[in-house]
């Protein structure tokens, strides 16, 4: 695989003043093939956020080097470094509330990126916008609408399409379903495995939930005050963890497996596939047999 | 086994610029003595509200307790005179909150905020005030306690905090401990201490504890019961193995199936549960997860389930209990399945 990103020795620290140094990222390594799915793991403080800001170009690293396709990318991003290599490297963050501004509409959101790159002309900014939202699932009857009008599954699919309007390489995306809830967590994850497979991004997903990072990483990057302790195969990480900081998270993991060994396959609910809504089915739903209401309801 | 706590039919509304928000719908369960109930659901299910009716918190306006019954040791809490909740609250009832940081006073030492309840409750002042709050600190297993109790709550870490928190709702002994999402805010390995340490402490004193969470996981840790929520009722409750091994009700299937399986080499897809929960403002009158249901019938869209029984315990908010209904495979649970209301 050719590496697509590489991270030397990166670091990132931040001064507070009065001689006291924060060492939030402290020399990491890190290759990331094209087309590889890399998971970050770790708890608050371990430095995996300020990684992700720092790969992405929101912060400058204090040393080391991270290198696009063999290219360094520069510490300080002037206007034309932006124009030439940010857009290859694009973000999803954690809050869908904060990280879209609340005055501007969908459209706006995710035509500004790729008007101000010349991707796009602005003739067409709409039809190309509209096709873009309806892959990650959301309608074009949307556009004229402002985030608040959304709920965090959905913003969290507007700020997918925002950066994906950047036709980016990689896919940096912190902490992208720890703001929401376990039905719609599904919901991000799936839609982000099949854009990785039709778009062919790179991504590093970064998150605490090492059951999901599993799910949907190929290696996995286990981080712990600012250093890389552990990096392996998905599998191997989570089921055969050799650092004690990775046991003791493995361990620590709600026990997601409880429910698991409590729980009797339910081969027919995966076999039935994800349950589509469309006005269709939902004909064919009503069509099955019913009980009549009991007659002293 | 008389339950310690006896909720029936519980109603919370809040008043927004859009209307009226119908949080909580007819909520009804019981807690006996030494038990942990688990209330599980998503965002905007009712959960919080619920809990917070049963300690009168609920902030008025905009919120309102619309209808029920509240029993907990033989009295009825609601209606009662604040004056009369805090003689209860803090002394009977403990409660912690997610947010360590914002439900402890930021300017007073934590030291000082134990002895407050003390004081309050049991009229415990001065030196032997210091002492009690001292073990209580180091009962939750704060190091260098007697030094800590001088420290103010920035001075602590979330999970640290979140014992300080602990030490607070355990100091008068209650019978009652309910916990608003307690390890949310928490790392992955804080949380499995603090969740290890409401365990022990819950056997020492005999505690019941009503637990607030979103993840499943804590709830196959911890629970004896659960009631899982959706839309402001409880659509399925029973034991922590009737709910999760034997699942009653579509919406608890639809999660644990939303939720990554833990094989190794397993990347079956997560199945989703498409669409979003109802709007409160207008509850739907048929069944609040019908458009996401995988098994809607005619009658979900029309007619509001009860809580049937699946079998004695095990309750689910489901047409597909009744006895007329075909039952897809995955909700042949065992036992006899009878029709109740």
């Amino acid at each position: 695989m050719t590496p697509l990103l590489e991270l030397r020795e990166v670091r990132k620290h931040f001064h507070l003043g009065h001689g006291k140094v924060v060492r939030a990222v402290d020399g990491v390594s890190l290759t990331i093939g094209e087309r590889e799915a890399v998971g970050l793991v770790g708890e608050s403080g371990c430095g995996k956020s300020t990684l992700a800001r720092t790969v992405v170009g929101l912060h400058p690293p204090t040393g080391g080097s991270i290198l696009f396709r063999g290219e360094p990318l520069p510490v300080r991003y002037r206007a034309g470094d932006f124009r030439r290599l940010g857009r290859k490297i694009q973000m999803i963050f954690q809050d869908p509330y904060s990280s879209l501004d609340p005055r501007m509409t969908v459209r706006e959101i995710v035509t500004e990126g790729p008007l101000i790159h010349g991707l796009w002309r602005r003739a067409e900014a709409v039809s190309r916008a509209a096709l873009l939202l309806g892959r990650v699932g959301l309608s074009p009857d949307d556009m004229s609408r402002f985030p608040h009008e959304f709920s965090g599954g959905q913003r969290q699919r507007i700020g997918i399409a925002r950066a994906l309007a950047l036709e980016p390489e990689v896919l940096v995306c912190d902490e992208p379903i720890s703001a929401l809830d376990v039905s719609v967590q599904a919901q991000v994850v799936n839609l982000l495995a099949r854009l990785r497979r039709s778009m062919g991004l790179t991504i590093l997903f970064i998150a605490h939930d090492l059951s999901m990072v599993r799910y949907v990483s190929d290696r996995i990057a286990v981080m712990d005050r600012g250093r890389i302790v552990e990096l392996g195969p998905a599998d191997d990480v989570y089921f055969r963890p050799k650092h004690p900081y990775t046991r003791a998270l493995v361990a620590a993991n709600p026990a997601l497996e409880l429910v698991r060994t409590l729980r009797r396959p339910i081969p027919a609910l995966s076999v039935q596939g994800p349950v589509a809504r469309e006005p269709d089915e939902r004909g064919s739903a009503l069509d099955r047999p019913y009980p009549p209401p009991p007659p002293d309801a | 086994m008389i339950p310690l706590l006896e909720v029936r039919d519980l109603g919370v509304e809040f008043d927004t610029y859009g209307g009226a928000v119908q949080a909580v719908r007819g909520v009804g369960f019981s807690v006996e003595p030494g038990k942990t109930l688990a209330i599980v659901g998503e965002s905007g299910c009712g959960k919080s509200a619920t809990v917070h009716a049963l300690a009168g918190l609920v902030p008025s306006p905009p919120g309102r307790v619309t209808s029920g019954s509240v029993r907990f040791e033989g009295r009825q809490l609601l209606g009662m005179s604040t004056r009369e909740l805090n003689r209860i609250r803090g002394k009977r009832m403990g409660v912690i909150f997610q947010d360590p940081m914002t439900s402890l006073n930021p300017t007073m030492p934590v030291g000082k905020q134990l002895t407050e309840a003390l004081r309050f409750h049991e009229g415990l002042t001065g030196r032997p005030a210091r002492h009690r709050a001292i073990e209580l600190l180091e009962r939750v297993r704060i190091a260098d306690a007697g030094a800590r109790a001088d420290d103010y709550p920035f001075q602590f870490s979330g999970g640290m905090r979140q014992r300080v928190m602990i030490a607070m709702a355990i100091a008068c002994g209650p019978a009652l401990l309910l916990a608003d999402e307690p390890t949310t805010a928490l790392d992955v390995t804080v949380q499995a201490e603090i969740l290890a340490l409401l365990t022990e402490l819950q056997r020492e004193r005999g505690m019941a504890v009503v637990l607030i969470t979103h993840d499943l996981g804590v709830v196959a840790r911890v629970a004896d019961d659960v009631a899982v929520m959706y839309a402001g009722r409880i659509v399925e409750r029973g034991t922590v193995e009737d709910v999760f091994a034997r699942s009653a009700h579509p919406y608890t299937l639809g999660l644990e199936a939303a939720m990554p399986h833990a094989g190794e080499g397993d990347r079956r897809p997560l199945v989703p549960i498409e669409g979003s929960p109802p709007d409160l403002f207008r509850p739907p009158a048929g069944c609040a997860y019908f458009d996401r249901c995988p098994w809607a019938m005619q009658v979900c869209e029309s007619r509001d389930p009860p809580l049937l029984t699946v079998k004695t315990g095990h309750e689910s908010r489901c047409w597909l209990h009744d006895a007329r209904a075909h039952r897809p495979p995955e909700l042949q649970a065992d036992g006899q399945v009878e029709a109740s209301s």
